[in-house]
């Protein structure tokens, strides 16, 4: 209620008002300090907690709740390594209407349970109580509050002046911020102070106003950028990131949205801009108990926001072994047993790698962005001591219903006996995977001899076979699904943290398509499941990006599927494979798609950036012409033969000239070459499209393979409508009113009367090429996107976008000819500039062209040509329209 | 299924392997006892803060021991280590008189638990090096099981941690009376 009447107050720009002191009481940056030790007598115990006792777990209540808080902060077995800090992490919730933080996340049921009678004021005072709150999309249309991430340093450190020898100390930073890992150098450093000081608590009140002297409002801003921080993510190229945050581009102004970069925050603190991050030092703190040396050590917060939780560890590491070990455990469950309660141990690795290997998990899981998982009853708990336990049973009982998930993570082998509380037991120190059908038929008593968890783990390793009793596990015969098998080339190729999420985010993408396609085929929707629902339950790799499942990033993916079908059957046909008139109307659908993927991004700067996040996304799908995703099994399966075949294949995608190596190829990008292609569309297409009247014939004649006529049939329905599926989607939370009337852009209805197109008097591809270009400018005009032009596209298509960009617009500033263009790339090849494998091939490639359109023009067409042969022949009559044109 | 294989693994190899927990209160010695054991050196420098686990080979016989910490506070968390335990060493600090009560207290309700009521009971009276300790039938007779664990196996044995005496003797005694197990 003091927020609300507050903000009444302050009005919204309360915080711009604050002074300095003000802002720090306020505690934007850090809501709390705790301090923990390890008792010789009583064991681990709260010291401090400052500004004041955190609501639910005060000292001197002397409740188990604060003895468990300290058991978090001191953890397992700290004492075997002196002198060496360790972190954990700890979540807090706050429960609403009884303005308590507790450690279990409260659920949907109990928030309903409390009434809705204060909802209307706490709603209101959620919404503008605190200007400085991290505004993600979602979370304020969510009730729940976001909840406090506690970074905990601790140390152990010997001592001979004291009784026992050694004294174990811990100090936890509480904050809202999900960057909470970049305080840990301080806290760090404070604990050693305070471990030095004797328990002064000084130390800690400077060390928690330090944090909070600093405005990082600016960065939050970038963070909260939802839209384009999912671009900046799948870049996924060091260069053009950099290129984006230089502090001479326009880019970054641009981002940060300022005429010229600050250098310094509201309070004066010093920022510098480097690379891709942005360096807060504490200029206008000035401690008096900590050392001076405390205010050097800027704060530094990469701009990209690359996990929704920053982690510091190597995916490869631990991430994707364990996932190796758990997606085909995932798989051989039944449909019913959809959730699943994960236990994670290492004794080996510190508290830091395990806690973030949880985090990490959750983040795959998107637990902290009220996504998908907001109607689960959903568990994080990165670092769990044996005493809760029983607080565990009593809210993951065995034998629950509904929807659950929980991921903890443990240091203690003993969790591995209480087979009550997991359906997996990963041990990480082994990369071991427990599951309930491993350990005895009578699972449930937990009074399971050591002597038969031992002889299972014995047999299971000396004879190589699952000792499944098939008790709790309706096992099924196993299948190696997509997502295993990248995962597997993941590991084998080792790459990066951003790779991997980039490729988890294309096989999203793909098995997105498919799916949408299986359910635009089913006659009725007889399927109450929303389409996050269905994804998991269908594919049980539970790794999903809620940015693909929004309503318009769904017609996004689907515009650029057909428009890639449609050029296909355009370009890369073969001649008598279809009639005129059947590529007539593949003309319109291109069109189409084109049109509807314009009006799209021509809405604002958020739809463009989430247009590019697709389009840097977009997967391999002629996969799903060979394979399907859901039955096919990928183990015995050679991904680079599978995929040599289709950089030979008679499609956009023969036009390929990616990397050997499996995953490169994955993640190399298709979208602009999709975009780019209607340019060299030949204008002769129009004339040979003579009159047609329906599309459906198109269903009949295609004569491709089983899963690309299903492709076909499945996107392109003769009405176009999307009702199928339309109410699978989840409520749109952003352009979905806007676009929905877009939707009617696939419709081809409308169409069926169309004649010839001279008839129209501008030809069909004069109509693509211009709707292709004038999206490509879109693109040009965006920040990011015109870096990703400028780096990233083929010179031949930036040579016919140039000329065509220019006869479209006439702009002096645009004004080059195409001979010139070509010059420029001509010289471009020529010039001793050094020039990445990638575009190298891509040069000698348009060398080729360039040289068989000399050959190729002296010639006349062949009745039966080949394929490929076509495709260059398509290439090389390059149309560019005149502005009479028009 | 998993005796069956224990008992063809014992007969074949000819080993046990078998569950101790090691309890009793803070600073009694069974972090010093679990090391002197495990690589015959006195580690202890520190409090455990939660729990210590080893495996100890002796007479074909593999030890799985946990030290668990015995402070105020972590004493209500000892019964999550009771699952599958064979025998239970209850470590006493000769020395701490003032605390033998205690001591008493929690051993009687660690031993009152259903899941601890076939365990074999070894109580190591130790630190018998220092000045002032009660030797092992006083502490036997201060603990009454004569009295009370008529249905169970114990054991009194006098330890120093820091030399070793009574430790393997202890062992010995466990192994002897869980054969039949």
């Amino acid at each position: 209620m003091f927020r609300h009447s507050s903000t009444i107050r302050s009005g919204l720009n309360g915080h711009i008002k604050e002074t300095h002191e003000e802002h720090t009481l306020h505690h934007h940056n850090a809501h709390f300090i705790l301090a923990a030790e390890f008792d010789n007598k009583q064991g681990p115990i709260i010291k401090h907690q400052y500004p004041k006792s955190i609501p639910g777990f005060k000292i001197s209540s002397n409740q188990s709740s604060t003895m468990n808080l300290a058991s978090l902060m001191i953890p397992n077995s700290i004492e075997s390594t002196p002198g060496r800090a360790d972190f954990t992490v700890f979540i807090l919730y706050k429960h609403k209407f009884k303005q308590t933080y507790q450690i279990f996340p409260i659920t949907n049921s109990e928030e309903q349970e409390n009434g809705s009678g204060t909802m209307t004021i706490l709603e209101e005072d959620e919404g503008h109580s605190s200007p400085w709150k991290i505004p993600r999309d979602n979370h304020t249309k969510n009730p729940k509050e976001q909840p406090l991430f506690f970074v905990n340093v601790v140390s152990a450190r010997r001592d001979t002046t004291n009784k026992r020898g050694a004294i174990i100390k811990s100090i936890a930073l509480g904050t809202t911020m999900k960057k909470f890992r970049i305080f840990k150098p301080l806290l760090a450093m404070a604990l050693d102070e305070y471990m030095h000081s004797n328990n002064d608590v000084r130390i800690l009140i400077e060390c928690f106003n330090m944090v909070n002297s600093l405005d990082l409002s600016l960065i939050n801003r970038v963070h909260s950028n939802i839209s384009l921080q999912n671009v900046l993510n799948s870049i996924n190229d060091e260069d053009i990131t950099l290129e984006i945050f230089d502090v001479k581009g326009r880019c970054l102004r641009s981002i940060l949205n300022v005429n010229e970069l600050p250098k310094t925050d509201c309070f004066g603190n010093k920022i510098t801009f480097k690379q891709h991050h942005i360096e807060y030092q504490f200029s206008s703190f000035t401690p008096t108990v900590l050392p001076s040396t405390f205010v050097k050590i800027p704060l530094q917060i990469d701009m990209v926001d690359y996990d929704s939780i920053k982690v510091d560890i190597n995916y490869n590491d631990h991430v994707l072994k364990f996932l190796r070990n758990f997606i085909p455990e995932l798989c051989k469950r039944g449909l019913s047993a959809s959730s699943w309660r994960l236990f994670v141990n290492s004794t080996k690795e510190t508290k830091d790698t395990l806690c973030q290997f949880v985090i990490s998990l959750s983040m795959f899981l998107k637990c902290f962005d009220f996504q998908y998982f907001d109607n689960a009853h959903l568990i994080i708990f990165p670092y769990m001591d044996i005493s809760f336990i029983d607080e565990f049973r009593i809210e993951f009982p065995n034998n629950r219903s509904g929807l659950y998930f929980s991921v903890v993570g443990v240091s203690n082998p003993i969790f591995e006996y209480q087979h009550d509380v997991w359906d997996f037991y990963y041990d990480m120190d082994h990369d071991s995977l427990l599951t309930q059908s491993d350990v005895a038929p009578n699972s449930h008593s937990s009074a399971r001899s050591i002597d038969d968890l031992t002889k299972n783990k014995t047999f299971k390793k000396m004879f190589q076979k699952n000792n499944s009793s098939g008790s709790l596990i309706t096992s099924k015969p196993s299948r190696t699904s997509l997502m295993s098998k990248l995962i597997n080339y993941l590991v084998d190729e080792q790459h990066d943290n951003e790779t991997i999420l980039n490729v988890l985010k294309r096989i999203n993408t793909l098995q997105l398509l498919h799916l949408l396609q299986i359910i635009s085929q089913r006659k009725s929707n007889d399927s109450e499941l929303i389409l996050k629902d269905e994804y998991i339950i269908t594919y049980k790799d539970f790794i999903i990006f809620p940015e693909f499942f929004e309503y318009s990033s769904l017609n996004v993916l689907r515009s650029l599927h057909e428009l890639e079908l449609s050029l296909n059957a355009i370009i890369f046909s073969r001649r008598e494979k279809y009639s005129p008139s059947e590529k007539g109307i593949f003309l319109k659908r291109a069109l189409s798609s084109l049109k509807s993927l314009y009006k799209y991004v021509s809405i604002n700067k958020t739809n463009m950036a989430n247009f590019l996040n697709i389009c840097l996304n977009y997967p391999v799908t002629q996969l799903l012409y060979s394979f399907d995703p859901i039955r096919s099994d990928f183990g015995p399966l050679d991904l680079k033969r599978e995929f040599k075949k289709l950089k030979e294949s008679d499609s956009v995608e023969g036009l390929s000239v990616g990397s050997a190596k499996v995953i490169d190829y994955f993640m190399s990008e298709r979208s602009l070459r999709l975009l780019c292609l209607p340019l060299l569309l030949n204008v002769e297409l129009d004339y040979e499209a003579s009159n047609f009247s329906d599309s459906t014939i198109l269903h009949s004649q295609f004569s491709h393979t089983r899963n690309e006529n299903k492709m076909a049939a499945g996107f392109w329905q003769s009405d176009g409508s999307m009702s199928n599926f339309s109410s699978l989607y989840e409520e749109s939370t952003d352009q979905a009113v806007s676009y929905d009337a877009m939707s009617t852009t696939f419709s081809f209805r409308d169409d069926t009367t169309t004649s010839s197109s001279r008839k129209e008097g501008d030809g069909q591809v004069n109509k693509i090429k211009k709707i292709a270009v004038k999206l490509l400018y879109r693109i040009e005009k965006h920040d990011v996107g015109s870096l990703l032009l400028k780096d990233r596209l083929n010179p031949m298509f930036r040579a016919a976008y140039n000329t065509l960009k220019e006869d479209l617009f006439d702009h002096e500033s645009v004004r080059t000819s195409l001979a010139d263009n070509f010059a420029q790339v001509r010289l471009k090849q020529d010039s001793p500039q050094t020039v990445s494998p990638k575009r190298q091939e891509l040069l000698e490639d348009l060398d080729s062209i360039l040289e068989k359109q000399e050959t190729i023009r002296n010639q006349q067409p062949k009745i039966q040509k080949a394929v490929r042969p076509s495709i260059l022949d398509a290439l090389n009559q390059i149309a560019i329209p005149h502005k009479n044109d028009d | 299924m998993g005796n069956s294989i224990s008992k063809v693994m014992g007969k074949i190899f000819g080993y046990r392997e078998m569950k101790i927990l090691m309890l009793g209160l803070d600073n009694a010695g069974k972090t010093t006892i679990l090391y002197k054991l495990k690589l015959n050196k006195i580690k202890t420098s520190a409090p455990t803060v939660g729990f210590n686990v080893e495996t100890v080979s002796f007479r074909n016989v593999k030890f799985n021991m946990w030290d668990v910490g015995g402070q105020d506070r972590l004493r209500p968390l000892w019964r999550h280590y009771f699952p599958a335990t064979t025998a239970l060493i209850f470590v006493i600090d000769s020395q701490d008189t003032e605390r033998l009560n205690e001591a008493k207290e929690e051993l009687y309700s660690i031993i009152g638990e259903k899941e601890m009521e076939n365990v074999v009971l070894l109580v190591l009276a130790n630190k018998q090096d220092l000045k002032g300790a009660l030797n092992p039938q006083e502490i036997s007779d201060y603990l009454q099981l004569n009295d009370h664990l008529n249905n169970q196996l114990w054991c009194v044995i006098g330890s120093n941690a820091l030399t070793g005496q009574g430790l393997v003797e202890g062992l010995s005694w466990i192994t002897n009376n869980t054969k039949e197990k």
